[in-house]
Formats: C-alpha cells, sequence, structure tokens
C-alpha cells in the first residue's frame, strides 16, 4: 500500500470545495477556507502575553480591536522562524460554539498566497498513514498544480489545544 | 815568530842585515884605506918634505961651508966677496930652510933631533957670523972656517944625517905599518866578503822559504777559495735558473688569472647592467603596480558606487516589492470580502483578480527585477573580489616588487664591490707581475753575478797557478776543472708566454766532458799541444 494521495470521490469530502486562501508555513503549503478568513493584514507589533502557551503569542491592536494570535508554526510544532515583511497574519473566524459570537483571532503564517477556486475533484482525503497521528486538523489534501495543500480545519485548531502532531507526519511532496 | 814578520820587515831586515855587513866592511876598508892615507901622507907629505928640506939643509950647510971655504982659499977680494955674500945667501937659505923643518915634526924623537939640528946651525951660524966679523984673507979667517965653520958645518950635516936617517925609519915605519894595514884590509874584506856571501845566502834563504811558505799557504787558501768560489757560484747560477724558471711559470699563471680575471670582470659588468635593466624594470613594474592600484581603487569605487546604486535601486524595489505585496494582500483580502459576499461579490472578485494579477505582475517585474539586481550585485561582488584579489595580488607584485627592487640594488652594490675588488686584485696581481719580473731579472743578475764569480774564480785560479809557478810549486790536484762552460745565462723570460723549460742537456754535455770517468769518450788528440787547455784535460795530473 502506496501513501501515495489519491483522489477518489468521498463523501468525505463533499462539501469541501470552495474558494480556500492559501498560505505558505515552512515551505508547505496550505490552504484555509475563505469563509473562514475575514482579512490579511501584515505584521504589526505584538503584545505580549503571560501566562500562554508558546504559540500564543500574544494580542495585536487591529484599528482598535484588539486580536489574539498565534504562531501557527510553534502550533504545528515546526521550529519558530523569524517574521519578515512577507509574514502576514492570517484574521480568522472562528465560529462560536454554544451560542457564542464568533472569535476572532490572528494566526501568524509564513506568507499568503492566492484566493484559489477547488473544487471536489481536486481535495482529497486525508490520506492513510501507516502510524496512528493527530489528523483532526485536516480537512483535506489538494493536489492542485501538483502542488501539494493541506487543507486546515479552523475549529480544530483554533479550539483545540493539545500538541499537534500533524505535521511531523506530513508527507513531502513527490 | 818570523811568521808574524811581513815580508816587507824580513827583506828590510835582510837587507839591513847585509848591508850593515856590507857598511862594516866597507867602514873596515875605508879604515884601513885611511891608515894607509895617514902613513902615505906621512910619508908624502912629511917624510919626503922633511928629507927635502934636511937634504936643503945639508945642501945649504955644504954650499955656505963651501963657499966659506972657497972664500977662505980664494985670494980674489972680489971673488971672496962673493963667496961670502954666497955664504951669508945659503945661510939665508939655510935659515929659511931649518924654519921650514919646524912645522914638519912628527914626534918628540924628531923634535929632539930637529932641536939638535937647530943647535948645530946655530952653532954653525955662530960659526960663521964669527967668520964675518973676521978679515977674509986672514989665517984667522981660514981658522974659523975650517974649523969652526966646517966643524959646526959637520956637526950640522951629522945632526942632519941622525934626523934624515930618523925620518927614514918614521917612512920604513910607515911602508911597514902601510903594508900591514893592506894586509889586513885584504884579510878583513876577504873575511868580511866571505862572512857577508854566508850571511847574505843565509838571510836570502831563509827570507825566500818563508815567504815563499807564506805565499804557498796563501795560494793554497787562494785555490780553496777559487774552489769554493767556482762551486758557490755553479750552485747560484743553478738557484738562479731555478728562480727564473719559477718566475716564469709565475708569469703564464699570472697571465691565466689575469684573463679569469678580466672575464669575470667582464660577467660583473654585464651583472651590473643586467642589474641596473632589472631595476628600471623593476621600477616600471612598480610603478605599473601602482598605477594599477589606483585604477582597482578607483575600480573599487566604482563597484562601491555600483552597489551604491544597486542597494538603492534594491531597496526601491523591494519598496515596490513591498507595493505589491501590499497590493497583493489587498487583493487578496478583497476577494475573500468578495468570496465572503457571494454572488454580489463576483464582480469585486474579478475585479480583485485582476488588481491580485497586477499586483502579482508587479512582484513579478520587483522580483524579476531584484533578481537582475541580484545578479548585477552578485557580478559587483565577485568583481569586488575579483578586485580584492587582484588588489591583493597588485600589493604582492609591488611587494614582490619591492623585494626584487631591493635584491637589484644590493645585486648592483655588490656587483659593484665585485668589481671593486677584482680592479683590487688586478692591482695586486699586477703587482704580482712586476715582482715576478724584477724576480726574473734578479735571477738574471745572480746568474751573471755567477758567471763573474766563475770567471773570476778561474782567473784566480790563473793566478793561483801563477803564483805556484813563481813558487816552483806544483799546481795542486785540488783543482776542479769546471769551468766557467757550466754557466749558460738563463733566457730572459717573455711575458705572456708559458716559457718551456730550458733543455738542460746542452748546459751539461760540457761539464760531462770533464768528469774523469768521461776521458774515454774524448778523441784522442795526443799530438796537439796542450797548452791553453789546463782546464779541460782530465784529473790525472
Amino acid at each position: 500500500m502506496s501513501n501515495a494521495v489519491v483522489t477518489t470521490q468521498n463523501s468525505s469530502t463533499k462539501g469541501l470545495a470552495g474558494r480556500y486562501l492559501t498560505f505558505t508555513l515552512g515551505g508547505d503549503n496550505y490552504g484555509l477556507p475563505v469563509m473562514n478568513v475575514k482579512e490579511i493584514i501584515h505584521m504589526s507589533p505584538i503584545t505580549p502575553v503571560r501566562r500562554m502557551p508558546d504559540y500564543v503569542k500574544g494580542v495585536i491592536n487591529l484599528r482598535g480591536a484588539v486580536i489574539a494570535v498565534i504562531d501557527l508554526r510553534l502550533k504545528f510544532a515546526m521550529p519558530a522562524a523569524d517574521y519578515n515583511d512577507r509574514t502576514c497574519v492570517i484574521v480568522v473566524t472562528v465560529p462560536g460554539v454554544g451560542g457564542e459570537r464568533d472569535l476572532l483571532m490572528g494566526a501568524i503564517v509564513d506568507t499568503v498566497e492566492e484566493v484559489i477556486m477547488l473544487s471536489d475533484a481536486d481535495i482529497g482525503p486525508t490520506p492513510e498513514f501507516g502510524v496512528p497521528s493527530d489528523t483532526q486538523y485536516m480537512l483535506g489534501v489538494s493536489t492542485l498544480n501538483g502542488s501539494v495543500k493541506t487543507l486546515l480545519n479552523i475549529e480544530k485548531i483554533f479550539r483545540e489545544e493539545g500538541v499537534v502532531a500533524l505535521l511531523a507526519a506530513d508527507p513531502t511532496p513527490f | 815568530m818570523s811568521n808574524m814578520m811581513t815580508i816587507q820587515s824580513r827583506m828590510l831586515v835582510t837587507v839591513g842585515m847585509i848591508i850593515s855587513l856590507a857598511l862594516v866592511m866597507i867602514g873596515g876598508v875605508v879604515y884601513g884605506v885611511n891608515r894607509m892615507n895617514i902613513a902615505v901622507e906621512s910619508v908624502a907629505l912629511n917624510i919626503v918634505p922633511s928629507l927635502e928640506v934636511l937634504d936643503s939643509i945639508k945642501k945649504d950647510i955644504y954650499f955656505t961651508n963651501n963657499a966659506l971655504m972657497r972664500s977662505s982659499v980664494a985670494i980674489d977680494p972680489n971673488e971672496i966677496q962673493k963667496h961670502r955674500s954666497n955664504a951669508l945667501s945659503f945661510q939665508n937659505k939655510l935659515t929659511e930652510d931649518v924654519k921650514k923643518y919646524d912645522p914638519l915634526v912628527v914626534d918628540d924623537e924628531d923634535r929632539r933631533l930637529y932641536e939638535e939640528v937647530r943647535r948645530t946651525v946655530s952653532e954653525f951660524e955662530l960659526a960663521v957670523k964669527q967668520t964675518s966679523s973676521l978679515d977674509s984673507s986672514g989665517a984667522e979667517y981660514d981658522r974659523a972656517v975650517e974649523q969652526g965653520a966646517a966643524v959646526a958645518a959637520e956637526a950640522v950635516v951629522s945632526a942632519v944625517t941622525a934626523s934624515w936617517n930618523y925620518n927614514i925609519k918614521l917612512s920604513m915605519g910607515d911602508a911597514a905599518s902601510a903594508k900591514s894595514t893592506v894586509s889586513n884590509v885584504n884579510i878583513g874584506s876577504i873575511a868580511g866578503l866571505l862572512i857577508l856571501v854566508a850571511m847574505s845566502g843565509g838571510l836570502l834563504t831563509w827570507l825566500v822559504r818563508t815567504t815563499s811558505s807564506a805565499l804557498g799557504s796563501v795560494s793554497n787558501s787562494l785555490g780553496n777559495g777559487a774552489r769554493d768560489t767556482a762551486s758557490a757560484a755553479s750552485q747560484v747560477a743553478s738557484s738562479s735558473e731555478n728562480l727564473s724558471q719559477g718566475a716564469a711559470e709565475q708569469a703564464s699563471a699570472i697571465e691565466e688569472t689575469s684573463v679569469s680575471l678580466e672575464e669575470i670582470s667582464a660577467m660583473i659588468r654585464s651583472t651590473a647592467d643586467n642589474a641596473r635593466k632589472a631595476k628600471s624594470l623593476a621600477g616600471a613594474a612598480r610603478t605599473a603596480a601602482d598605477n594599477g592600484a589606483n585604477s582597482m581603487d578607483e575600480m573599487k569605487n566604482a563597484m562601491a558606487a555600483i552597489n551604491l546604486s544597486s542597494s538603492e535601486v534594491a531597496k526601491i524595489v523591494k519598496n515596490i516589492d513591498e507595493i505589491a505585496f501590499q497590493t497583493n494582500i489587498l487583493a487578496l483580502n478583497a476577494a475573500v470580502e468578495a468570496a465572503r459576499a457571494g454572488d454580489a461579490g463576483a464582480g469585486f472578485a474579478v475585479v480583485a483578480d485582476e488588481v491580485r494579477s497586477l499586483a502579482q505582475r508587479s512582484a513579478a517585474a520587483a522580483k524579476e527585477t531584484a533578481d537582475k539586481i541580484d545578479t548585477a550585485i552578485a557580478n559587483s561582488r565577485r568583481g569586488s573580489e575579483c578586485t580584492a584579489t587582484v588588489g591583493a595580488s597588485l600589493t604582492e607584485i609591488r611587494s614582490s616588487v619591492a623585494a626584487a627592487d631591493q635584491l637589484v640594488g644590493d645585486i648592483a652594490i655588490a656587483a659593484s664591490e665585485q668589481a671593486t675588488g677584482i680592479s683590487q686584485i688586478t692591482i695586486a696581481l699586477n703587482q704580482i707581475e712586476s715582482i715576478s719580473q724584477s724576480n726574473t731579472a734578479t735571477a738574471e743578475q745572480s746568474a751573471a753575478a755567477a758567471g763573474q764569480l766563475d770567471s773570476q774564480a778561474s782567473t784566480m785560479r790563473d793566478l793561483v797557478r801563477k803564483l805556484d809557478g813563481l813558487l816552483g810549486r806544483k799546481s795542486s790536484s785540488h783543482f776542479d776543472s769546471l769551468s766557467g762552460a757550466a754557466f749558460n745565462r738563463p733566457k730572459p723570460v717573455s711575458r705572456g708566454v708559458a716559457v718551456a723549460r730550458r733543455p738542460r742537456s746542452e748546459a751539461l754535455q760540457r761539464p760531462s766532458l770533464m768528469r774523469p770517468d768521461a776521458a774515454n769518450e774524448m778523441i784522442p788528440m795526443p799530438e796537439l799541444p796542450s797548452e791553453g787547455h789546463d782546464g779541460f784535460r782530465p784529473l790525472s795530473n
């Protein structure tokens, strides 16, 4: 059995078609549903907040609104990187649970690519790895244009606590 | 003792003794002759005049007496007067003659007899005087005459005769003494002559013997000295020949050395020229390196300017890129909003896409430009690195050129010092050469001196032979037969030519003829007179 990404029509991937905002993180491509994205801004000074997990960098001031930002690299247990002029903060809208209003949170990513339209055919299910791993964060995998994009589940990322071993088992694009 | 006397003194002694002997002999003869002369004189100057005077006295007496007798006999008064005057005159003469005898008296006996004569004469005179007073015709007169005067006359005559006899005796004595003197003189002369001859012979023999022995020893010494001189002369000649040969070899070695020195000199000169050229080339290289360094500096400045402009352009490009990025983000935001707006935002989505594509184009262009800039900067950096490398190379070149310049300077100094040293060596070589030439001249001189010495030695040998001949000795056999023929003067050494050694065979040929064992090789010429070939005869004298 190969670890190749198989694009198959899967009911688990139904309903994933749509527009995705692609970004890079640690050299890998990821995607977020556009619906979750509020806006994209440059890096701005972060005010650190104490007694938070290390991937919670702090808060930023977005036109008067204070938004918590997390470093997705640290969140995905990647080595931290310095912030450069390409580093962006994707302001995502995390749907509220149980009647809460939607949360605005920021995710620090390396670069923002584009908004692409993905059809069902382009999205494949999360591949099966021979190793039991935490793949809740992955909505699926897209192989558009030959590059593998991991589609992320916002709620899972921003809601769930815990160390993510996802990207530790990220398959290398071939 | 007699050896210490010089020949002069010996001869003086001999001659002096001979002469003194002769003088003694002559003195004896002279003395004898003087004695004989005395006797003769006595006879001649005394006896004979005495006898004459006595004879005159006697005659005077006779005549006087005769005159008186005649006067007494005569009858004629004139004759009587004449005879008496004659008697008077004879008497006066008698008186004078008696006086004449006075100085002739020789001794006491003669004086006594003379006094006797005078006495008798004075008695006669008295008697005559008595007669004069008488008349001549008287018998008293005759008596006076006959007895007085005649007797007195006879007394006178006897006295005169006694004196005459005495004088005769004296003369006989003189004659006898003269005879004895003559015989003494004869004997003495003969004896003295014999003694003289004997002593002369003895002295002359002594003189000759001692002189000849002294001269003989001197001749021996001279002969030895001549032989030694000849041998020394031959040694000197051989040493001077060696010296001249050594000087010749020295001269040829000097010639070779000076040729080598000239070559070295030429090489040093060319080295110095090359050093000068190298120095000038090094200077040109340094100048070029300096120029290169200056150009390098300019290039660095240009590159720095390029970098500066590139970095400024890069900044601008970066600005553009940022703008494009921002625009992209805006476009993305717009697309997001459009997507969230759904269908209402479709047109907006298109606009957002277009904007996004524009932004991407800008970004692409900016990226391209940035790439170009990067390339340019990389090229510039490469150029800088090359510049740095070239600069380092140029610096190395400069330092190497400086070092080379220094070395070339040292080479030039060393070359000049070498040239100085070479010139000093040349001067020293010239000195050595002149010394060598003077050595050769000295060798020639000493060879000439040796030849002269040898000729002097042979002359001395001849003189010694003559001396021996005079002395009546045989020529000593210690005379070697080496003659001056063994001495060839060394030929003058010419400069710059390796003088071949003089063939010694011809120098030794003639001496070989003179060796005793070479007599067999001689062509026998017994008939020819051997005078003048003494030195060439084999040593078989």
